[in-house]
Order: C-alpha cells, then sequence, then structure tokens
C-alpha cells in the first residue's frame, strides 16, 4: 500500500477521479498505485508529485526504518 | 487520455490475443490441407503478417543486452500497430474473395475467420480483465450517459467501415465478373458479421462499465443490493428463454404440422441448432451470474448464516445438470431424426421418466433453498423480499399444478400438449419477467458499508 500518496491526496482535497483527471489517467490507474499494485514510470511519479506539491522522495521512497 | 498502463498493458494483451488466433490459423490451415481445401488465403496471409510482426519484436531488442522498460514500451507500441494491420488486412481480404466462394448461407464461409472474430473480442476481454483493464479503459471513467455515447460512435465507425468493406468487395467482383447476385451475398454476410461483433463488444462493454462503477462505489463506501452486472446477465437470459418458448410455441403449433415435410423438419432443425448453439453457453452464463451475485453478497455487511455457501454449491449442480439433460435431449434427438426412430423413442421415454422425477425432487430443492435466501433477505433488510417470496411459491405451486394436470389428463395428447405450453410460457416468460423485475429493484437500491473518504476538489 502506498500511504503517502493516498494521505497526500486526502490532505490536497482530492478524490481519485479528480487526481486522475489532472493528470490523465484512469481512476484504475490511481487506485492500482495506491494499492501498490502497480509501478507508475518515473514520468507518471513525477506527474503526480507536482499535482500534490511533494517530492519523490515524500511519496514513493519506502523507508522500512520508520 | 495517455495512460502508460493502459498502453503497455494493450500492447501485452493484443500479443497474447495474436498468440491465440496463430493457434486457430495453424489448425485452420492443418485441416483444411488435410481435406484438400483451397480455400487457405486468409490463413497464409495471417501466418505471413504474424511472422513480420515475431521478427519486428526481436530487432527492437536486437542491439540491448537488457529488456527494460523503454524496450517493452517499444515493443507494446509495434504490436498494437500490427494488431491493427493484421485486423484490417484479414478481415478485408475474407470479404473481398467471399464473392468468388461458393458458399451457402447457414454455414460461415471461413471457420477460421468467424472464429477468429469471436474468440479475439472474448479472449481480449477476459485477458484485459485479468490485467485489470477494460478494453474501453480510454473511455471508462466518463459518466454513464457519455460512455454510451461514445460506445455507440465506435460502433457507427464499425458500421462504416463494414459499409466500405461491402462496397470494395462488391466493386472489385463487379469489375471483374460483371456479375452481381453473390454481391448481395456478400453484404448479408457482411451485415451479420456486423451486428454479432457490435452486439458481443457491446455487451462485454456495458458489462464492464457496470464492473467499473460498482468497483469505484464499493471503494466510496456504498454498494448495491445486486449488482448491475447481474441484472445484464439475467436479461440475456431471459431473452434466449422467451426466444426459445416461442420457437417451442411455434413448434408445437398445428399450423406448422400442416407445412411441406421439408420446412417441418428444416424449423425443427433449427430449433434444435438453437438450443445446441446457445444451450450449454448460457448454462454456463447462469452460473457465472450465480458467482457474481454470491460474491456481491460476500461484500455487503450482511449477516451471513452457516449454510451460505451450499448454495454455490447447488448452483454447480445445477449447471451441470442443465449441461447433461441438454446433451441426452440432443443425442436423442439425432437418434431418432437420422439413427433408429424406434430405438430413440424408447430412450426417450426413459429420459422422460427420469427427468420428471429429478424434477420433483428439484422443485423441493428449489422451495427449500429460495425459503432459505428469503429468511436472508429478511434477516438483512433486503427490500420487496416479498415479491421474491411470492416468487418462488408461485414457481413451486404451477410445477405441482402442472403435473397435476398432466395426471388428469394422461389419456388426451392434446390437452397435455397445451398444458405443457401454458406451463412453459408462464414458467420462463411470466416468471422470468417477474423475477427481472425483482432484480432490477434490487439493483437501484444501495446501502452504505463505510463513510465516504474523500470529497471532489479537484
Amino acid at each position: 500500500m502506498n500511504l503517502n500518496m493516498k494521505l497526500a491526496r486526502i490532505e490536497k482535497g482530492y478524490s481519485q477521479e479528480g487526481l486522475a483527471m489532472k493528470i490523465g489517467v484512469s481512476r484504475q490507474t490511481i487506485l492500482l498505485i495506491e494499492q501498490g499494485a502497480y509501478n507508475p514510470s518515473i514520468q507518471l511519479c513525477i506527474a503526480i508529485c507536482k499535482e500534490l506539491d511533494r517530492t519523490l522522495n515524500d511519496l514513493f521512497w519506502e523507508d522500512t526504518n520508520r | 487520455m495517455r495512460d502508460e498502463r493502459i498502453q503497455w498493458t494493450n500492447g501485452q494483451i493484443k500479443q497474447q490475443v495474436l498468440w491465440i488466433i496463430s493457434i486457430l490459423a495453424l489448425v485452420s490451415l492443418g485441416i483444411k490441407l488435410a481435406l484438400s481445401y483451397t480455400d487457405i488465403i486468409v490463413e497464409l496471409v495471417y501466418i505471413g503478417l504474424m511472422t513480420v510482426n515475431i521478427i519486428g519484436r526481436v530487432l527492437i531488442r536486437y542491439n540491448d543486452r537488457i529488456i527494460d522498460e523503454s524496450i517493452q514500451k517499444r515493443r507494446g507500441i509495434f504490436t498494437s500497430k500490427m494488431f491493427t494491420i493484421i485486423a484490417l488486412v484479414c478481415i478485408a481480404l475474407y470479404f473481398i474473395q467471399l464473392p468468388y466462394l461458393e458458399v451457402e448461407l447457414i454455414l460461415p464461409a471461413n471457420l477460421f475467420v468467424s472464429l477468429s472474430l469471436f474468440t479475439g473480442i472474448l479472449s481480449y476481454f477476459m485477458i484485459a480483465r485479468k490485467k485489470q483493464i477494460y478494453i474501453n479503459a480510454t473511455i471508462i471513467d466518463l459518466p454513464l450517459k457519455q460512455y454510451h455515447r461514445r460506445l455507440w460512435k465506435r460502433v457507427g465507425i464499425l458500421f462504416l467501415f463494414s459499409l466500405a468493406i461491402g462496397v470494395l468487395s462488391g466493386g472489385i467482383y463487379y469489375l471483374t465478373t460483371s456479375m452481381t447476385e453473390a454481391i448481395w451475398m456478400t453484404l448479408v454476410v457482411i451485415f451479420f458479421s456486423f451486428v454479432s461483433v457490435s452486439l458481443e463488444y457491446g455487451l462485454l462493454s456495458i458489462y464492464e462499465k457496470f464492473h467499473s462503477d460498482e468497483m469505484f462505489e464499493q471503494i466510496d463506501g456504498v454498494v448495491r443490493y445486486v449488482p448491475r452486472t447481474y441484472v445484464l446477465i439475467s436479461c440475456i437470459l431471459l431473452f434466449y428463454y422467451t426466444l426459445k418458448t416461442i420457437l417451442i410455441v411455434l413448434n408445437q403449433l398445428d399450423v406448422l404440422q400442416l407445412l411441406h415435410r421439408f420446412y417441418y423438419n428444416l424449423f425443427q432443425d433449427i430449433v434444435v441448432l438453437f438450443d445446441v448453439i446457445y444451450g450449454i453457453p448460457l448454462q454456463v452464463l447462469a452460473f457465472i451470474g450465480f458467482i457474481v451475485l454470491y460474491r456481491s453478497q460476500l461484500r455487503q455487511p450482511t449477516k451471513k448464516p452457516s449454510y451460505f455457501s451450499v448454495f454455490k454449491v447447488l448452483a454447480l449442480l445445477s449447471m451441470i445438470y442443465g449441461i447433461v439433460s441438454g446433451l441426452i435431449n440432443h443425442i436423442l434427438y439425432f437418434i431418432i431424426r437420422f439413427g433408429n426412430p424406434q430405438q430413440g423413442m424408447q430412450l426417450l421415454a426413459l429420459n422422460s421418466t427420469i427427468s420428471v422425477a429429478l424434477a420433483m425432487v428439484i422443485s423441493f430443492i428449489s422451495l427449500i433453498s429460495g425459503l432459505l435466501i428469503y429468511s436472508y433477505m429478511v434477516q438483512n433488510h433486503f427490500p420487496v423480499s416479498k415479491l421474491y417470496l411470492a416468487i418462488v411459491i408461485t414457481s413451486f405451486l404451477s410445477f405441482w399444478v402442472t403435473r397435476f394436470l398432466y395426471f388428469q389428463f394422461s389419456s388426451s395428447i392434446q390437452i397435455r400438449m397445451m398444458i405443457s405450453l401454458v406451463s412453459s410460457i408462464f414458467t420462463y416468460v411470466v416468471m422470468g419477467i417477474l423475477s427481472l423485475l425483482l432484480i432490477v429493484i434490487l439493483s437501484k437500491r444501495k446501502r452504505n458499508i463505510l463513510p465516504v473518504e474523500t470529497v471532489d476538489q479537484g
């Protein structure tokens, strides 16, 4: 599960559908990224980060020690 | 929408569909060569283009040692283009050569092409479901009305494509032979191909839109008492059983028996052929419908009784019984029609006795199952549960009233035939429509399962 992305999206006030529309992908793609069932390309990661005002580290770096 | 996941996965799915059709092409080619058929040009062209596709995919990664994402992406784009080229070339070629072939309308001119069209769409849909994308992935998020508009637009484009192929095929044939008779036959075949492909594509598209919407409804904390995908499956089943009942009624009408023996036999063959082609797939569809319904209940916050999983076993047994009894009926029909009629009639009488005994047992099992489902519905506050109870009891009573009347009028074949007709119409059409009404009402009612997680401000 990518909880960081889900939390960032909710904080920003986006629904999955709203975020999907903003970055030009389907809602299911956002759902699968949040569920950890799809690994997005670096371009898509950057588009998501820009829309949610976060860095790549904030959303996609998995810190196992945390 | 340029969703990278959809683009990449589409390439993979198209490659897998091409492999499946390649097997069909090789089998078809093998059989035709063994039977000395000369109509093999579509298969040869398909295999040729498929070879180009494989060589192209190998060349894309020729200079690279590691297969990374960019190579996979390039291969996916190449396969998508090749898929379109192969489909267009093979379909156009098939219809252009069609007027030159001396074929009868009742059978497909080239079984390979008919099977490939059907299998291609179905396997595309099934692989796409497995890979978690939809065949209409780029428009699936649109509101229902817009989605349908875009869907009809696609069907319209398919119609224009069919029309263009028809004009091309007819034009080439007329220019080379100066004859027109075969052109009409080709246009009819093109029209039927268009209708069957559109119907298959349309039904699968409606199914996946319902599936997608209900998946997101559930994530948003709302579930329907009965999923709309189940309504769609029920509509198909009701349509089939209504059509079958109409055919049976027409078949048993006195006026048909006055027809010339040839036409009467032909009509009976059509009735049997209809059942042979659609009977078993629809038994499987009914089982799939049950699984859809069963899983939707598992997702709901309802109290599940201990006997809940027994329904799954009953549905499986019902499907097996439906398929086996259907097969036995077809075999007996062919024995009577083309083999030994006397032996066939004896076997038919034995089969009827066993079927009636089994139907009696099944009527009690259906009643008990129906009452258990009713108690589950009441316990979990389902709406219109009384209508469901009425359907269960009426079905049970109608079965036993029919049996009683059969027993009372055992000496008169005419009256028994009439009872059988009324009973078929009542069971399949009247009760079917009532059941569909119940399912539609339940599919429109929703219940909350979770608080809604976000409010869209984007």
